[in-house]
């Protein structure tokens, strides 16, 4: 601005030039008019797209469809310091899961190698390397007991959400947007890219083209938290053909292993807002 | 005047288009910190964790600290209690209790309160079982192995 030589040029056909004073005292408002006040500014994802809904409802009818499966995740979370650095963390494990009652999992990391058995009657955690168990009686159904664990203990089965009978109703049931993003490829995997906008959490999934439409991915970004951390999880290696005529969901102790007790969660906790 | 008059307009227009895409609508922005949300044992201390399910974005954080309240409560209970068994039980209740609104404790001095919770025994720990149970005695100070969630953590107790 100082520099008068980089000021352009006046030239007719300059903005300025070209609009009278008067005109400005009509563009003000019109620009209010356009601009508005307090709009919610989600204009193109407002209402849920039934595209959308009725590729999720494929994916979860046909999740909720399949007598047994096992898949390996690889998930991140992110936490949010008080300073508000973002950390993240991340966590595989290996789901074997026989409904209506069964899931075994693994979780081995760098610094966890633990196991959570479900046999439909109790609940048990191993950690093995440390030598340490828990078990307790756990209602008798998958889906009863992936509440009970998430609320009484505190424990987490990975894209759980994604598990129960009646998984739609639960993913939509305070929907408040939703639409298909594209498609887009996941582990080399073409899916359908679904978006949806609740009040709490945003949260997106990627299920698979086809006559499987497996969920490839799942994110979940917790919008009303600082920092709007988020839970990432890759899903591969599903298996919807698992032989499991060996295999037990039973708990047996390892050798020396000594048992535990969970610390039990109340109420207030769990549903602290 | 009128090459003076006009950027000015065109800038308070801009401005207040700024101002109103800004404007809150009607709804607070982010939630500021939230104390309980403290996780023991870690080296930090989290304002927040992302929901790892749909429906439990504000399940998040589930633990919070076992902080001076809880541990005086555990210690009160423990006091009470008859047997070791008992106390341990209400020392983890009391711990699990803390859930809400307490920050993070401060390092203990002196002795460690009841219903401390650590992610790690400090060092110098050596197993004492005592009626089949396993403890950790560190100076002193017993500690007993549980599961915070999928965490296993050491719970200080009164054998």
């Amino acid at each position: 601005m100082s520099n008068p030589t980089s000021r352009p040029s006046r030239v007719p056909g300059r903005i300025s030039g070209r609009i009278p004073g008067r005109w400005c005292a009509l563009i003000f408002p019109i620009l209010l008019g356009i601009v508005g006040w307090p709009v919610p500014s989600h204009a193109q994802s407002a209402g849920v797209d039934p595209q959308a809904v009725a590729i999720l409802k494929r994916m979860t009818d046909y999740l909720a469809g399949l007598k047994q499966f096992s898949v390996d995740t690889r998930s991140s979370i992110d936490a949010v310091l008080t300073s508000g650095q973002k950390l993240q963390f991340d966590n595989g494990v290996t789901a074997t899961v026989q409904r209506p009652n069964k899931l075994y999992a693994r979780r081995k990391g760098d610094l966890v190698n633990q196991a959570f058995y479900y046999d439909g009657k109790t609940l048990s955690l191993s950690n093995p390397d440390d030598k340490y168990y828990a078990t307790v009686a756990a209602p008798a159904s998958l889906d009863e007991m992936l509440d009970f664990a998430r609320t009484k203990l505190g424990v987490f089965i990975p894209a759980g959400d994604l598990l129960y009978k009646n998984a739609f109703a639960l993913l939509t049931q305070d929907v408040k947007a939703g639409f298909v993003v594209g498609t887009s490829v996941v582990d080399g995997v073409r899916c359908d890219h679904l978006a949806f906008h609740g009040p709490e959490v945003d949260w997106q999934v990627w299920i698979e083209e086809g006559e499987k439409p497996l969920p490839r991915k799942y994110l979940i970004t917790s919008t009303q938290n600082a920092g709007s951390p988020q839970f990432t999880i890759l899903m591969s290696n599903w298996n919807t053909a698992l032989q499991l005529t060996d295999f037990t969901f039973a708990f047996t102790p390892p050798k020396g292993a000594r048992k535990i007790d969970f610390l039990q969660l109340t109420a207030g906790g769990a549903s602290q807002r | 005047m009128k090459t003076f008059v006009k950027p000015l307009l065109l800038g308070s227009c801009f401005l207040l288009m700024l101002c109103a895409d800004l404007a809150p609508n009607g709804k607070p922005g982010l939630r500021l910190l939230r104390p309980a949300e403290a996780i023991i044992g870690l080296p930090f201390t989290p304002l927040s964790f992302a929901g790892v399910a749909r429906r439990s974005a504000y399940r998040s954080v589930v633990y919070s600290s076992a902080a001076v309240a809880a541990a005086n409560a555990s210690a009160a209970s423990a006091a009470a209690a008859a047997s070791a068994s008992a106390a341990q039980a209400s020392a983890a209740a009391a711990a699990a209790q803390a859930a809400a609104a307490l920050p993070p404790p401060p390092p203990p001095a002196g002795p460690v309160p009841l219903g401390t919770v650590r992610a790690m025994l400090p060092p110098g720990c050596v197993p004492a079982p005592i009626n089949g149970i396993e403890y950790q005695d560190c100076a002193g100070t017993f500690y007993r192995a549980a599961f915070q969630g999928s965490t296993l953590v050491y719970v200080a107790t009164k054998p």
